[in-house]
């Protein structure tokens, strides 16, 4: 019962603009190649602000559906994902907007989402309170090491070299201590600068490392001339629907995986839908027709990615720990705001929590008015907006936003300086969510570390803390395996691609 | 893709036999940029790291432990991939250094011999100074005049075909019209106090 009216909260007037409104910018973001979904959140954060933490929540999860979604449309119709997260959307969306059903891939990409969506939605309704109670267990020493797990994991996952996504991650980590120490109080790498004595603020860092990088490069070249392919004739929704009832298992599968992808700490949309891609194709009767226009192809990835957006929000409201990099971002901001994560969302704060995962719900659901009538009318003038009009905006938006949070010129210093060098860095393959991640899990890491080793100190045996619990081990056994399953994997690879010199032919 | 690729193959159990050296030879690894970068790099990370531990002996004990360890991390990381890329060899990506510039404005002799890849820098640079110069004079002349300035800035260095009188007209108007709304959003109705200008105020 008390579920049903919190959940009337996010019927309020008020929320129900705020996540219409998300939505709309969410997509329009999204739909615009070279703009994640990371991206798409971490430039509107500073508008949410001044709201009430369920409102911002809602809003946020809005942008977040939205920016997901938005990203198939490029993905489908130019052949250039709109954000990362849809790359695997053009191995079959743009075939078939190539033969003439672009506005079909268009339709399916939006079903897709929308339940995608709503089994993320429901995975957090369902599994974040049972979560909840296990985390009620977890002392300072099971957080340091969950931090490390999600350290690890992001490391493994960089595409370059683990040896990087460690290094990245390691330098967030730091960055993470300059200022004043959260427990003893030194004052670290301040280099005597009153500025830095506050710390780097994690959100205007975040805004410098995600979207600096992409202003950077998007003025090095002349827009690029997108070239709409294949005549819309219009929704077909219902042709649409008949194709995704025919695929209920694989969304229901990819949707799954894309839940199970965004509850591991760091993991997001984009992984989360190659990995349903390549199951969908696995399982399919027809393996060969994949990457040549296989509705079944825009399901499987469209359905996975949103689903990460409900998954994400499990660890992140919960634990505190991002499931998602915009999760990374949506954690910055609700800590801005004073709003404190963990176990108690679901017992003193629960009125919050219900609302926003109703509020979520919703904007799930407007995905479907709002996404076909996006796609079909307002696609071909979102790619056109021209760069001199759209990098101004953007770079606007990140320096009256970091400006925002504290008051403060100098954070637009900081923000721009973290721009820069994290361009540099993803230059030569660094790429920014480790780095991201551990400036996010920094604290969680070394209050957990400390009090471990402070706790491990006065029982006199560090050892016993730090690898005792059963919890604890499970979570070092799960981090050992994240490091070192890619390696061995590789090595099969390479012995694989030994053996068979065509190896380009198999799957 | 990668992912796809490991996720795919990934159901057979392997306890992972001992490769040869040789089989290894002859994966080198590929550089990101160039090959003198991807030793740099990881060198340039050592040196960090250990200038982070060095200072972490002013600290005390319970505000260094943590920089300490996450700092020996990194070397211990960083000398990894050092020992890895003297392992298995590295190639240049020559995917990303060859591709010149296929900006039809400014410098593009620079561009090819800088070892920056495809786009413009003088543009790039030119974004950076841009925004540095809007973030260092924002206390001083106030939000609007800056936001206004850079917004132009900004878009002249975002412009590649020519302006027309009318589209020049056009974009500013919009300019503009998108400033004046977030300086209202935020100062309006976000309440955010935004600087309005030493210099106007003295």
């Amino acid at each position: 019962m008390d579920l049903i009216v919190h959940a009337l909260g996010a019927l309020s007037p008020l929320n129900l603009a705020l996540a219409l409104l998300g939505v709309t910018a969410g997509i329009v973001i999204g739909a615009l190649p070279g703009l994640s979904a990371t991206m798409a959140v971490a430039v509107l954060v500073p508008v949410t602000f001044g709201m009430a933490p369920e409102s911002a929540l809602i809003m946020l999860g809005a942008i977040y559906t939205g920016a997901i979604y938005g990203g198939s449309y490029s993905a489908i119709l130019v052949n250039t994902p709109g954000t990362p997260s849809a790359i695997a959307t053009t191995f079959d969306g743009y075939p078939m907007a190539r033969r003439g059903d672009g506005d079909l891939a268009v339709t399916l990409s939006t079903i897709a989402s929308v339940v995608g969506g709503l089994v993320g939605v429901l995975a957090l309704l369902l599994l974040a309170p049972l979560l909840a109670q296990v985390a009620l267990s977890f002392g300072p020493v099971e957080y340091f090491w969950l931090a490390i797990f999600g350290l690890t994991l992001i490391s493994a996952l960089s595409e370059d070299s683990t040896l990087k996504g460690f290094m990245g991650a390691g330098f967030g980590l730091l960055l993470s201590t300059v200022g004043v120490a959260v427990i003893g109080g030194d004052i670290r790498y301040t280099y005597g600068s009153p500025v830095l004595l506050g710390g780097i603020e994690t959100v205007s860092a975040l805004i410098g490392l995600y979207c600096i990088p992409v202003l950077i490069d998007l003025v090095a070249t002349p827009a690029a001339h997108l070239k709409v392919d294949g005549v819309s004739r219009g929704v077909r929704f219902r042709e649409g629907m008949a194709i995704a009832i025919k695929g209920k298992l694989n969304l229901l599968r990819s949707a799954t995986i894309g839940t199970g992808v965004a509850i591991l700490p760091g993991a997001g949309g984009s992984i989360a839908s190659l990995v349903s891609y390549s199951e969908a194709r696995r399982v399919a009767d027809e393996p060969a027709s994949f990457g040549k226009g296989n509705p079944q192809g825009v399901l499987a990835t469209e359905a996975a990615n949103n689903a990460t957006v409900g998954g994400g929000f499990i660890p992140t409201l919960v634990l505190g720990i991002p499931g998602t990099p915009p999760d990374a971002v949506i954690l910055g901001a609700l800590l801005v705001q004073g709003f404190r994560t963990g176990p108690e969302l679901f017992t003193t704060n629960a009125g919050i929590t219900y609302t926003f995962v109703a509020g979520l719900f919703l904007a799930t659901c407007l995905l479907l008015p709002l996404g076909l009538l996006i796609g079909r009318y307002a696609f071909k003038s979102i790619i056109s907006i021209p760069k001199a009009l759209l990098v101004p905006t953007i770079a606007f938006m990140t320096v009256i936003g970091t400006y925002a949070i504290r008051n403060s010129a100098s954070d637009v210093v900081i923000m721009l300086c973290l721009g820069v060098l994290g361009w540099v860095l993803n230059r030569y393959g660094f790429r920014p969510s480790p780095i991201v991640l551990g400036l996010i899990l920094g604290p969680i890491a070394e209050q957990g570390f400390v009090q471990g080793f402070l706790m491990g100190r006065a029982s006199g045996s560090l050892f016993a803390t730090f690898f005792g619990g059963p919890i604890s081990l499970t979570i070092i056994a799960l981090s050992l395996l994240s490091v070192f399953y890619p390696m061995v994997k590789a090595r099969r690879e390479a012995r694989r691609q030994d053996k068979t010199i065509n190896g380009e032919a198999s799957p | 893709m990668s992912a796809v690729h490991n996720r795919s193959t990934g159901h057979d159990t392997s306890t992972g036999h001992n490769t040869s050296a040789a089989g290894k030879k002859k994966h080198a690894i590929q550089a990101s940029c160039s090959r003198a970068s991807e030793y740099l790099l990881p060198t340039l990370f050592v040196a960090g790291a250990a200038l982070c531990l060095w200072e972490t002996r002013e600290m005390s004990q319970l505000g260094a432990v943590f920089p300490a360890v996450i700092s020996l991390v990194v070397i211990v990381a960083g000398l990894l991939r050092l020992g890895q890329l003297g392992l298995r060899g590295v190639v240049a990506n020559h995917e990303r250094g060859s591709d010149s510039s296929s900006d039809p404005s400014s410098d593009s002799s620079s561009d090819a011999s800088s070892d920056s890849g495809s786009g413009s820098t003088p543009r790039r640079l030119a974004l950076v100074g841009i925004m540095l110069a809007w973030a260092l004079a924002l206390p001083w002349l106030g939000f609007l005049l800056t936001g206004l300035a850079s917004f132009v800035g900004l878009m002249v260095v975002a412009q590649y075909r020519r302006w027309s009188p009318r589209r020049l007209a056009g974009h500013l108007l919009t300019g503009a019209m998108l400033v004046a709304f977030f300086y209202a959003l935020f100062a309006l109705v976000l309440n955010v106090p935004l600087p309005a200008g030493r210099w106007f105020t003295l």
